[in-house]
Formats: C-alpha cells, structure tokens, sequence
C-alpha cells in the first residue's frame, strides 16, 4: 500500500513519509498452567504526513483507500502551520537481530509450553499463579520523498506473570515480566521461576513498618518505575516546551555520578530495537545521562525542528496521530555491589520491589506518592519480611541524588535494563 | 455479518463491525500541533465451544471475516475447561439505533474545527498576562457499529461523541499553577461549540490559584461538589462493583458483598447506560444487552453489581447491560457507564449550614484508589466559615479508608450535575472509554485533608 500511498502524496507534497505497518498477535492468558483464554489480532494501519505549501499535516486509516488517505492529509495540511522538516536521505542502517524465524512460525503448542511450564513449577495449594504470553509477528515499511525505502520485519514475545501466595490473611504477590524477539529459552523460565520463588520465600515471615524517612533499597522492577518521571523528563517535547524540569540543564549533573543511562534501538533480541525510526531516521545508541550529566533527550523530527537540534531516530508512529518521540531500549550501566551489599548498605529500611500508580497523574517535579507492590523490611542488612501496605513519598530526581548504593547485576525487563540501587529521600507515609 | 454467523461451528458466535471518522486538534501554546483526520474500521469476532474457552479475533481487513471466525473457533478449541463457561441468555432482537449526531461533526469543514480550537485556546491565552502556556486537545467521532450473534441478535448503531480537553497555566514570582477544564458528550458539533466561557474560567482559576494559600492539614468536615462526588463513586464504588473483578479478585470480593451497610440512609448509588444523550448512553452493550439503571448501594446498603452475560451467570444473578470493549480491538468487559450518587434533599446552603470550619472540595485534578484506600486531589478548594463559603485554597488532597469515609458521609443534597469530562474510564488496557459521572453535593463530616507528600 505504500508505494501507492507515496505515488499520490509526491503529487501533491513538497514533501511526504509515510510508515505502513503490520501485526498479528497471539495472546495467551493461563491460570496455574492452564491455558484459560486465547486472542488474536491482526492489523494493518497507514500513517502519512505531507508537508503542502510549507504547512504540515497528516492523516491515518485501517483501511486499503490509499487515495482517501492522501486527500485526508492534504486537507490536514491545508490548516496547518508552516514549519520546516529536516527529511533525512536514505542512510545506511546497522541491522540489529529483530526477527526470529522460530517465534514467527511458532503454533499455539509452542506457544503454550512456557506458559504451563512456569505456571506448574510455581503453583501450589497456597500460590496461584497468572501469566499472560504474547506473540507478535509484523512488519513496518517506512518511505519518504527524500528516498527512504526501508522494510523490515519485526517477532516479539512477552511474558508477565503474577504469583500470589497467601500466608494465612496475607497474600504475597510478586510479578515478573520478560521480553525478547525469539521464544523463551529453558534458562530464560528458570531464571523467571527462581527469581519469583526467592521472592515469595522472603515473604514468608511478616515484618512491620518503619515510621519516616526510610533508605530504600529500590529493585529492577522498583527502579524501572521510578524511572518514569525521568524518562517523561528526557522526551523532546518536555524539554522544548519547558515542562521538564531538566530543560536547559544539557551538561549539567543532574543525578549520582554513578548513574549513566543509555537509549540503544541497536541491540540484538530486544523488543525496542529497530534499525531504522518510524519518520525514516536511522537508530543509533544514544547516551542519555552519562556519570551523572545530561547529555541528550530524544528527538522526533517535527520536535527537533522546533528544538533546533538534530533528529535522534525515536520517532515512533501509530495509525492515527503525530509522530512522537519514544524510548527503544533503555538501559542503566550497573554499578558494583552484590545483593548482599544493597541489603547491607540498606541496613534498618526496606526493599520495594514495584510500585502501583508511579506515573499517573501530574509527576513532571519528580514528586510522587504511591503504595508498593511489594515491599519487604530490612533489619541489620538482613531482609526480615514482608511488609504489606507500604506507602511512600519522595521525589524521584533527589532520590536519584542520592544513591547510597548501585548494583552489579542488571536484568532486563522487556525493553528496560536496569540495577537495583540503594537511594535515600523516601518517607513512610500512613 | 449474517453469513459468517450463520457458517460458524461453534456453539456461540458474536460479531462486532465498527467503521469510525476521527478528526483530532491540538493546540499548546500559540503553536497549532495538527489537525488530523483518520478511518478506523475493523471487525472482532468470539466464539465459544461447550467445555472450552472463548476465542477472539480481531482485524482490520473485512475481507478476512470468513478466516477470522475460524481462527476464532480454534482458539476456543485450545481452551480446555474443567466447567463450562456460563452463560445468561438474552432474548434475541433486531434493532437500529441512529443516535441524533447533533450536527454531523463530518460534514464540519477542517477549518472549522481548527479555528474554534483556536478560539478556545486564545479564550485562555489571551485572559491576562500571567497566562504563560495552554494547551488544548480536540477530538470528534461518528461510529458505524454493526453487532450480530448467533442467538438472532442483529443490531446497528451509528454514535456521535467529542470531546475537549485543555489546562491552562499561570505563572507570577516564581508561583506556576494550573487548572483544568474539560468536556465531552455522545452528541456533535451542535454541542461541541460555545463552550469558550469554561476555557476562559479555567484560566481564571489557575490565576486565582496563585494567590491562594495551600489549606492546612488536618482533619475537617468535607463538603464534595458533584464533580468531585462523582469521581468518588465512579472510582471507589464503580470499579469494586464490576463483577469480573470481584470474581477474579478474592481482596475486592470482600469489598462490597451483597448486603453490607457501608454508608448513611441518605446515600445511594448506581449505574445507568440508559439516560438520554451522556458520554456513557448507549442502547445495548456490546453483547448485545439493553442497557439498563442498575443500583449498587441502596440507603447505604449494598444492593448490586455490573454484569456481563458471563459473570451474571456465575453469581446467579440478571445481566445488567455493562460490557463494553473501547473499539473491535478489544473482548467485551464489565465497564461502567454512567455512575451516580443519587440526589437527597436541600441545597449546598444546607449541608455547609452548621459548619464552623470546614474545606468544599471542587473538581479532581488527580488521584487514585486501590482496594479501600483513596488518595484525591481535588482542584481546588474553598474554606467553609461559619457555614459559609470563604477564601479559595489549593493543596486539597484527601486521603483515607474508602468505607471509613463512606461512613462518615451525613448529609446528601438535592442538587444534581451530570459531569461529563474530555477524559474516560481505563481497565485492562481499554482506556478511555466514554463515561459519565453524576452526583448531588456530598457531606462528609471528617476527612484528613492536607498537602500531597
């Protein structure tokens, strides 16, 4: 479709993109192993913009009416504003692993193997356990005006799972999620099966509730939601229109000299990667905040014009709307402190293993309030239970100020990597 | 639709076909961001085999309906249940339903539609000097609904709705506020218009809300203005009403069982998908289930739940017209439509009568519940004085035990605003679906109220 799209939009364009894509997902919901409900989808969607008489506009369908398409986006553009886009010319791409022929052909047996593997090792007369398996299989062909030609196809595969494990009134629940291009490997659901058991074990015991300030020994999953006023305040949009609290601090340090985050759509296997972004701009690694300093937020192409700066290659595209700048693989650097030393450097406190409700609502100061998923108390270094009902606050930037303890070890989480980190700044509230 | 019903194999088969015109404008600042137009069709299709699960498929090529079906049944097939998937029979019927479009929003040249944004937005802009940013988020859509299943139900609809979003921002001496303003409706142009005044207001507010001081913490007696009421209800009340969730969820079936006294006499609550003309009216639900009123708490008591055809069946009790799915995209569930807290007696002038000091909630800017915990922020607030209305403040969150503070609701007022904001209901990645919330002025005699951490 899209080189019908693109005949009909250089007649009309100065200039045009477009980015066609494809999906059809199976999904899969199992209940202690068993296989419980089973969807699919498939989708084709077009997304064009055109730049007509210097003003932009765009236009998205469902549908194969490739001329109904261009009338909608020149009509788009005929309100609206000049502004000038900087196209990029067809480039060489690196060719990160981005589809995986084993899950693309996978039947919905293979598909259910990992699914009842995990749920029958975890689950017991206390532990139920819920797991959700996905598999997508598409593609995204992307052109423009300038040249730009490029066609790729694209596997994903995600797991979440939920363990929950009563202890006689007190249910422990622990959830685990995992991503990648190809099926899950036999170490990948180990990896997940112990991980969730050495959970559910510290939850054994019950512990009460520190009063205050509290250190924090935040997890992966913790700090992947921590995250999220950050990565709100890295986006080209936040920064240009000043509602980001890191405009204008290119170059300054704005958290522990430990911290370095890293952008890299290049990475073979993982979710976020692609070779090239949605508006033609090919992917490169991207430092995002190096031994503490600002160094980039990222850019689409209309925000980068508006900003001044270069294009990052992380316009990403749905069927309707705007392009926007979206992360590919984000990634903290780890740090160098074992388990034992996070919980020791912790010392009387707590471990919080995820929060609920971390990005909702207004979090553009880094200022949050919200309950923990799962939360245990440390005492002496030691974890000495679980801790249901915790709530804090605190502010996410200070906190990534003040890092008492960083580490080594750095799983992903889908298209997320990051260490666990012992930070300060958060309080107990009832 | 009928064909590929009719050629099914499976025991039950439900078809969704959905075509819908969407136009989108935005505007921050004086910059315009676009205005777009887009084509949405797509199909999905369920089936259940006995002894198995359900099936769904979704698409967006009509063409693949036949293939669609099938792929449906053998997703059903791979499901193997121990007990039989439940369900309540609904008496078949044929039915079109043209809700009035109101001005057909397709027929409104893009123009238009961008210039009006552009009113709105400089309604706020230009209001005074400390007015430092705005944004605005327009959106309009007529669907062309199809429903077929293999009980005889055949239904059309075709459904307007728009809504509009917009905060402005005021910014003096190093003070930045801002409020929010918002509307929407199933109806079209005709409603969409005129409505510069709220935008102009909301630009007010965020001014006025520099110079107000933030309330003090503590414990007050809480007057809710129905914005803020209805939020309450929809949140806490609504969302542990949905039976799928009580079913699934063993900590939210012990929320709201059947019977419970959790508040006063004059406290009742409810859903109903029927009212004429709200964001959450429609005619059937997408099972094909005529909407309904359906009470949930009753004189403080506990009296009912939202239904699918599935989970009405599972607690042995009537389908109550409540699932919905956003779009084809997604499986029909139980969803809210228009949530209410049912009206008492007098005016606001009563329930502030008798108060010595005390804090009038109005608007929600943020918050959230989980289970019986509630944390909301409100807009913004005014002090209640000898039972009078007295300064604006700001910093009013409240935070608590939802059954704590149902329990300390003692008055309920005669007044009734249906609120019907730009924003909608999420649940299980289905977000946001168009709903409204109603509600009178609510009195609670003691709410912890103070700044958020």
């Amino acid at each position: 479709m899209i080189d019908d799209v693109m005949t009909l939009a250089c007649r009309a364009a100065d200039q045009a993109d477009a980015v066609v894509k494809t999906d059809s997902t199976t999904s899969l919901r199992f209940h202690d192993g068993v296989l419980q409900e089973a969807d699919y989808s498939e989708a084709t969607g077009a997304n064009l913009r055109m730049v007509v008489d210097g003003r932009i506009g765009g236009a998205g369908t469902t549908t194969a009416e490739a001329t109904a398409l261009v009338e909608a986006a020149i009509a788009s553009a005929r309100v609206g504003d000049e502004q000038r886009l900087f196209y990029p010319e067809p480039a060489p791409c690196a060719d990160p692993q981005v589809h995986d022929a084993a899950a693309a052909e996978a039947d919905l047996d293979d598909l259910e193997l990992g699914g009842v593997l995990i749920g029958d090792q975890l689950a017991d007369d206390r532990t139920t356990v819920d797991l959700h398996l996905e598999r997508s299989v598409g593609s995204v062909h992307v052109a423009s005006t300038r040249g730009v030609d490029q066609y790729y196809e694209v596997t994903g595969v995600a797991l979440d799972v939920t363990v929950t494990r009563t202890h006689g009134e007190r249910p422990v629940t622990a959830r685990a999620w995992w991503g990648g291009t190809g099926l899950l490997t036999d170490e990948d659901v180990a990896s997940i099966v112990h991980d969730l058991q050495q959970r559910l074990a510290w939850g054994e015991a019950a512990a009460t509730i520190p009063d205050g300030p509290a250190v924090v020994c935040l997890t992966p999953r913790a700090v992947a939601s921590v995250l999220v006023p950050l990565r709100r305040a890295l986006r080209g949009t936040a920064l240009h229109y000043g509602t980001s609290p890191l405009t204008d601090k290119i170059g300054t340090r704005i958290v522990d000299e430990r911290i370095t985050l890293v952008d890299d759509p290049l990475l073979d296997g993982r979710p976020g990667s692609r070779p090239i972004d949605d508006e033609g701009v090919v992917c490169r690694r991207l430092p995002l905040v190096e031994a503490g300093f600002l160094r980039a937020g990222i850019y689409d192409l209309e925000t980068a014009a508006l900003s001044g700066v270069p294009a990052t290659g992380h316009g990403r595209r749905t069927t309707f709307g705007k392009p926007q700048a979206a992360f590919s693989n984000l990634e903290m650097l780890p740090g160098e402190d074992s388990w034992d030393l996070l919980l020791e450097a912790t010392g009387d406190g707590l471990v919080v293993d995820g929060f609920h409700g971390i990005g909702r609502g207004l979090t553009g100061s880094g200022a949050v309030r919200a309950r923990a998923s799962l939360a245990y108390r440390v005492s002496g270094g030691k974890i000495v239970g679980h801790t249901p009902d915790v709530r804090l606050s605190g502010n996410v930037f200070r906190s990534l100020e003040r890092v008492l303890a960083l580490g080594n070890d750095r799983p992903w989480l889908g298209s997320v990597a990051v260490p666990a980190m012992v930070v300060e700044g958060f309080h107990v509230v009832s | 639709m009928r064909d590929a019903i009719r050629a099914s194999r499976a025991d039950y088969t439900e078809i969704r076909l959905e075509r819908s015109w969407v136009t989108t404008v935005a505007q921050r600042g004086r910059r315009h961001e676009g205005a777009t137009t887009g084509v949405d069709e797509g199909g999905c299709v369920r089936v259940l085999h006995r002894g198995h699960g359900w099936g769904l498929a979704s698409f967006t090529s009509l063409e693949q309906l036949p293939a669609m079906v099938e792929r449906a049944r053998e997703l059903s097939l791979a499901v193997r249940l121990d007990e039989p998937i439940p369900w309540v029979p609904v008496p078949p019927r044929e039915d079109d339903v043209l809700l009035d479009l109101d001005g057909d929003v397709r027929g409104i040249p893009l123009d238009e539609k961008r210039s009006y944004v552009d009113r709105l937005n400089a309604a706020m802009l230009e209001y005074d000097r400390r007015i430092v940013n705005t944004k605005v988020a327009y959106r309009d859509e007529v669907t062309e609904y199809w429903y077929g299943n293999s009980e005889g139900t055949l239904l059309y609809q075709q459904r307007p709705e728009f809504t509009i979003s917009a905060h402005a921002v005021a910014r003096e001496s190093g003070t930045e506020e801002q409020a929010l303003a918002s509307v929407g409706g199933r109806s079209g142009w005709n409603s969409a218009r005129n409505e510069e005044d709220r935008f102009r207001a909301a630009a007010q507010r965020a001014i006025d809300l520099l110079a107000a001081p933030r309330v003090g913490d503590g414990r007050y007696p809480v007057v809710l203005d129905p914005r803020f009421a209805g939020v309450i209800a929809h949140e806490a009340i609504g969302h542990l009403s949905e039976a799928d969730v009580i079913l699934e969820d063993s900590q939210v079936a012990g929320m709201l069982p059947l019977g419970r006294k959790v508040g006063p006499d004059c406290l009742t609550i409810g859903d109903d998908g029927h009212v004429a003309g709200l964001r959450g009216t429609l005619p059937y639900d997408d099972e094909g289930t005529p909407t309904q009123r359906t009470l949930l708490i009753q004189h403080g008591v506990v009296v009912g739940r939202l239904h699918s055809r599935e989970t009405a069946a599972r607690l042995a009790e009537a389908p109550t017209g409540n699932a919905r799915a956003l779009s084809y995209r997604h499986p029909p569930i139980v969803r809210m439509t228009n949530t209410f807290v049912e009206h008492g007696e007098g005016q606001l002038d009563d329930l502030l009568s008798g108060i010595d000091l005390g804090v009038y909630a109005v608007d929600v800017l943020l918050g959230r519940t989980h289970l019986d915990s509630f944390s909301y922020t409100a807009g913004y607030g005014r002090m209640i004085r000898d039972g009078q209305l007295a300064e604006m403040v700001k910093g009013v969150t409240m935070a608590g035990n939802l059954f704590d503070m149902l329990g300390a609701i003692d008055r309920v007022s005669g007044d009734f605003t249906w609120t019907e904001s730009g924003g909608g209901c999420g649940k299980e990645g289905q977000s946001p679906l168009p709903v409204a919330e109603g509600a009178p002025h609510v009195r609670v005699s003691s709410l912890s109220v103070g700044r958020p951490a």
